[in-house]
């Protein structure tokens, strides 16, 4: 399904659950897996300092260093790659979201996975760190292709998916959002559960109106929703509608749950903010924050489609 | 100071309050003997009020129903715990001061992430309000705890805010 996934790591526990849903997903389809890490802020000019990413501290590299955190890395996901020996790994110096964005295109990679890089000893930590520009939010937010942020153990393999949400906003990102997880869905054999939200947040203007106004929002939803995506189904039809009004965030969550989501698929250009401007508090980052299952952020036509990349083997 | 009695109940030297809780959201906060997160919905019960704190306590009010009456705490969780952080993070970014308040169990003297249990099973857990940690540029760890008090709005939203993370679907585990 993909031929190439970038998996942008820590190389800590932070990532350990993405780093399970990486080598496990890259085993079973066979894909080629690259673990990335940039590990320090370069100083100015061609200095030989740079400051670490986690600890602020100046450290003094060498032509040694990348190989003394590459061999880190080696032996800190030693067990995972003894069943995935085809993994390359590599590390850099540099601005994390930069990087990482560089090497997917340069790569050409079909899909990036990363954690939330939330430190577990800081519990509750997440409402400051998560919201406030990480490098996932900067990554989801310019990668042209998918995003699959793994923030929570994921206890169901990717290929054992048995309900994917996707949750729209009709934007143009949103339709791609729609595009990939239909033919995830597909490839997979799972349901696809279409959802959208009713925005009646405080924010919104159809906050002061009155219930006739919001079912006349909610049958218009019902029209797109035929109109955009059932018409665009093709000779799938295991999928669902559902179209809900509150807090997107907080429907989409509570659908999530309700529907025992193990993938939910989402745009991270919301139709109403601007992408530039989309950094914080977008309705994708605080599904990501608090979703049990990992979250798929698309808002690029590239890479939706998942079928070229080569058939699974019947063995899998 | 307002009183949270194990059955729900607010209170105000020893008299319940009447129907009104709004105006006691900024008094500082006591935790009787016996008060678990049980008593915390059985709070939210009592007043609807303050379910409009968190846009997810209506979804839980409507699950609690659906929950046992008793015997829902998890072996090895000796008690929940709300705390305060105020921490200094000097990078990377813009130096700032971050304040939250984080809800989280206790088991054998250690802090412990609670998102992955059930929130139906934690529900007869003893809660109790700890410290405020001053974090100093984090990794170096600096750590000092004082003690402090809480109002009746940190309490809500400090533990509205963990709640929402509980949600992790019981059938996954099983399909695997």
């Amino acid at each position: 399904m993909f031929e190439k996934i970038l998996f942008a790591t820590t190389a800590s526990p932070t990532c350990d659950d993405a780093a399970k849903v990486a080598f496990e997903l890259s085993r079973k389809n066979h894909s080629r897996l690259s673990v990335f890490h940039v590990f320090g802020l370069p100083t100015r000019g061609f200095g030989l300092e740079y400051r670490d990413v986690r600890t602020g501290d100046r450290v003094e590299g060498d032509e040694n260093l990348v190989g003394l955190v590459l061999e880190e890395m080696k032996q800190y996901y030693e067990k995972q790659a003894k069943e995935h020996p085809g993994v390359a790994f590599d590390a850099l110096v540099g601005e994390p979201h930069t990087e990482i964005l560089r090497k997917a295109r340069k790569d050409d990679v079909n899909l990036i996975i990363m954690g939330a890089h939330n430190r577990p000893e800081d519990i509750g930590a997440s409402r400051h760190r998560a919201i406030a520009g990480s490098t996932m939010q900067k990554v989801a937010k310019s990668a042209r292709c998918p995003v699959l942020i793994v923030s929570r153990p994921c206890v169901t393999c990717w290929s054992y998916f048995a309900n994917i949400v996707v949750a729209t906003d009709f934007s143009k990102a949103s339709d791609y959002a729609f595009q990939f997880a239909r033919n995830v869905a597909a490839d997979i054999g799972c349901t696809l559960h279409l959802f959208h939200c009713v925005d009646l947040s405080s924010e919104n203007e159809l906050h002061a109106s009155n219930q006739a106004a919001i079912e006349a929002k909610v049958r218009e939803a019902e029209e797109k929703m035929q109109g955009k995506y059932v018409a665009n189904m093709g000779e799938f039809d295991n999928y669902t509608i559902t179209i809900r009004e509150g807090t997107p965030h907080v429907e989409v969550l509570k659908f999530a749950r309700e529907s025992k989501a193990d993938l939910v698929v989402m745009a991270h250009h919301t139709r109403e903010v601007d992408p530039e401007k989309a950094l914080l508090g977008s309705t994708v980052e605080q599904v990501v924050l608090r979703s049990a299952c990992p979250v798929l952020s698309v808002n690029h036509p590239d890479k939706v489609d998942v079928t070229p990349y080569g058939a699974r083997p019947e063995s899998d | 100071m307002v009183e949270l009695q194990p059955d729900g109940r607010l209170m105000e030297r020893g008299r319940p309050i009447g129907d009104d809780p709004l105006p006691y959201l900024s008094n500082s906060v006591q935790l009787n003997p016996g008060f678990t997160l049980r008593s915390f919905f059985l709070l939210l019960g009592r007043h609807p009020e303050l379910a409009r704190v968190n846009r997810f306590f209506p979804g839980m009010l409507e699950r609690y129903g659906s929950w046992p009456e008793r015997d829902c705490r998890p072996a090895g969780l000796d008690w929940l715990q709300l705390t305060r952080t105020v921490e200094m993070v000097g990078f990377p970014g813009k130096p700032r001061l971050d304040i939250y308040h984080a809800f989280h169990g206790v088991a054998a003297g250690e802090a412990l992430e609670i998102k992955s249990y059930q929130l139906e099973h934690l529900l007869d857990v003893p809660v109790r309000l700890g410290g405020l940690r001053h974090v100093v540029f984090g990794d170096k760890v600096n750590v000092f705890v004082f003690e402090t008090t809480y109002t009746l709005f940190d309490v809500l939203e400090g533990i509205g805010w963990q709640l929402a993370f509980h949600g992790t679907p019981t059938e996954c585990s099983l399909r695997r």
